[in-house]
């Protein structure tokens, strides 16, 4: 009887020995798991996004809003349209509708410090100015993108949102700049 | 006691693997995220084409717009797809007529252009927007006329101020679309003589001037501005007639754009159906390359 009980104790801390091995792995699963989702979403704790390259940004806003006749703006002709000093990039991503039809125009600019927005900021709205007078008479239907709202600072991150859901990916980018 | 315990392993390794299934699912959104990175529409992803031209027009003696039936000549490369298909299955209808396919080469050299300047509208400053051609060589922007480009200004830079700073050596001018239909077209060709005089006052450059390109059908019966088929033919013509008396030579490129029915090649245009894809500037550039 005595060697029944005691196989009984045994058996039931075996059990739960591994009950809490397995919940142990589970949990360190789940976690990971979240990690994980947390990185691609860009999430809250903002440990991933705040990392968030300028080029991760407009992949991302381009991968959720259609964007017509995407053309990329690449380093080699940022000048042309974008005056920034150079040495206080940390990094940047930029796109433009190539036909010249639609007004549609990313651009994102990840500066070293913040006190480096407000001049990246200024240019911008110049450059809304710019096609808002390009456009306003050319293409009327498509004013609706150029809204007043196309430039957006957060944190260190300055962008530049024209597009058929500037709500959308202006959430997408302030998300990714937390 | 065994068994139970078997058992119960048997359950937490169940448990155990799904828990690794479900980690591995969420490895695809990982990858999503980068395959998802945009594609820049760039040379390497636009139909590339060695066939020679046979139906454009030759530079010196622009072809008229009767080249536009050489085109319906051209191969369709469905047909031989669609013979199959009325043959397998007789009892379906006549399909639509078969979209044809263009043919005109995409190839050139970018330094050519190293010593030219590009006038024109809305479509012409997607020659540097694609990246195809550097800005400053392009002096372009959105609803510039034949009647406004010598009086207009680019970013605050007038045209005889560009030409006269940058020396050309060839201008290409392609304008028209912004005002078919809206002006008289014998007006608009004598204003593009009268631009073409004035550069030539300033400029030894060589000055080619483009007919404007087509429309698509859509374009034609959706938009409110009288910029139809039949109204840029005559631009065209006239613009032909028009450019014959001065020293500038005239490129029919509207006939390289144009299928049989006298409309855009769906291939060429942009969803408006009045503006270029970026295909479309490739077509550009070699025909101008091979015709100047």
């Amino acid at each position: 009887m005595k060697i029944n009980v005691t196989k009984k104790i045994i058996a039931g801390l075996i059990c739960a020995a591994v009950a809490i091995c397995v919940c142990g792995c589970s949990s360190g699963t789940a976690s990971d798991s979240t990690a994980s989702s947390t990185a691609e979403s860009s999430s809250d704790n903002g440990s991933v996004s705040s990392a968030a390259s300028a080029e991760e940004i407009t992949d991302k806003i381009l991968a959720e809003i259609e964007f017509p006749s995407k053309s990329e703006i690449k380093e080699d002709r940022r000048d042309d349209f974008y005056e920034v000093d150079i040495d206080k990039i940390e990094s940047y991503s930029a796109y433009i509708c190539g036909s010249g039809a639609y007004p549609d125009e990313l651009a994102v600019f990840c500066m070293k410090s913040s006190n480096d927005t407000t001049a990246v900021k200024d240019m911008l709205e110049k450059r809304v100015e710019k096609q808002t007078a390009s456009f306003k008479d050319y293409t009327p239907d498509e004013m609706y993108k150029i809204d007043g709202n196309n430039v957006v600072v957060s944190g260190n991150y300055v962008a530049l949102i024209i597009c058929s859901d500037n709500a959308k990916a202006t959430e997408i980018f302030k998300s990714l700049t937390k | 006691m065994l068994a139970i315990i078997c058992s119960l392993s048997v359950i937490l390794c169940g448990c155990s693997d799904a828990v690794s299934s479900s980690v591995s699912d969420s490895a695809p959104d990982t990858s999503s995220v980068t395959s998802t990175a945009p594609q820049t529409t760039h040379a390497t992803t636009l139909p590339q084409t060695t066939t020679t031209v046979t139906t454009v027009p030759v530079t010196e003696e622009p072809v008229q717009t009767e080249l536009t039936t050489e085109q319906t000549e051209q191969p369709e490369t469905q047909s031989s797809e669609y013979t199959d298909s009325a043959e397998t299955e007789p009892q379906s209808e006549p399909p639509a007529s078969q979209p044809e396919t263009p043919s005109a080469p995409t190839d050139f050299e970018e330094s050519f252009f190293d010593d030219a300047l590009f006038i024109g509208d809305s479509i012409t400053t997607g020659l540097y927007l694609y990246g195809y051609i550097d800005m400053s060589k392009v002096y372009a922007k959105m609803g510039l006329a034949p009647s406004t480009a010598l009086y207009s200004d680019v970013d605050g830079v007038t045209l005889e101020s560009k030409i006269k700073t940058d020396k050309p050596k060839k201008i290409y001018i392609m304008l028209g679309t912004n005002s078919v239909g809206y002006s008289d077209n014998d007006y608009l060709a004598s204003c593009m003589e009268e631009l073409v005089n004035s550069i030539s006052s300033i400029s030894k450059a060589k000055i080619y001037v483009l007919s404007i390109p087509p429309v698509t059908a859509y374009a034609e019966a959706s938009y409110d501005n009288y910029l139809s088929k039949s109204a840029i033919d005559e631009y065209n013509r006239l613009l032909k007639t028009a450019i014959s008396k001065t020293n500038a030579v005239f490129l029919d490129f509207h006939s390289v754009l144009t299928a049989s029915d006298g409309y855009y090649y769906e291939e060429y245009h942009e969803m408006d159906g009045i503006h270029f894809m970026g295909s479309t500037y490739q077509v550009m550039l070699s025909f101008l390359e091979k015709h100047s």
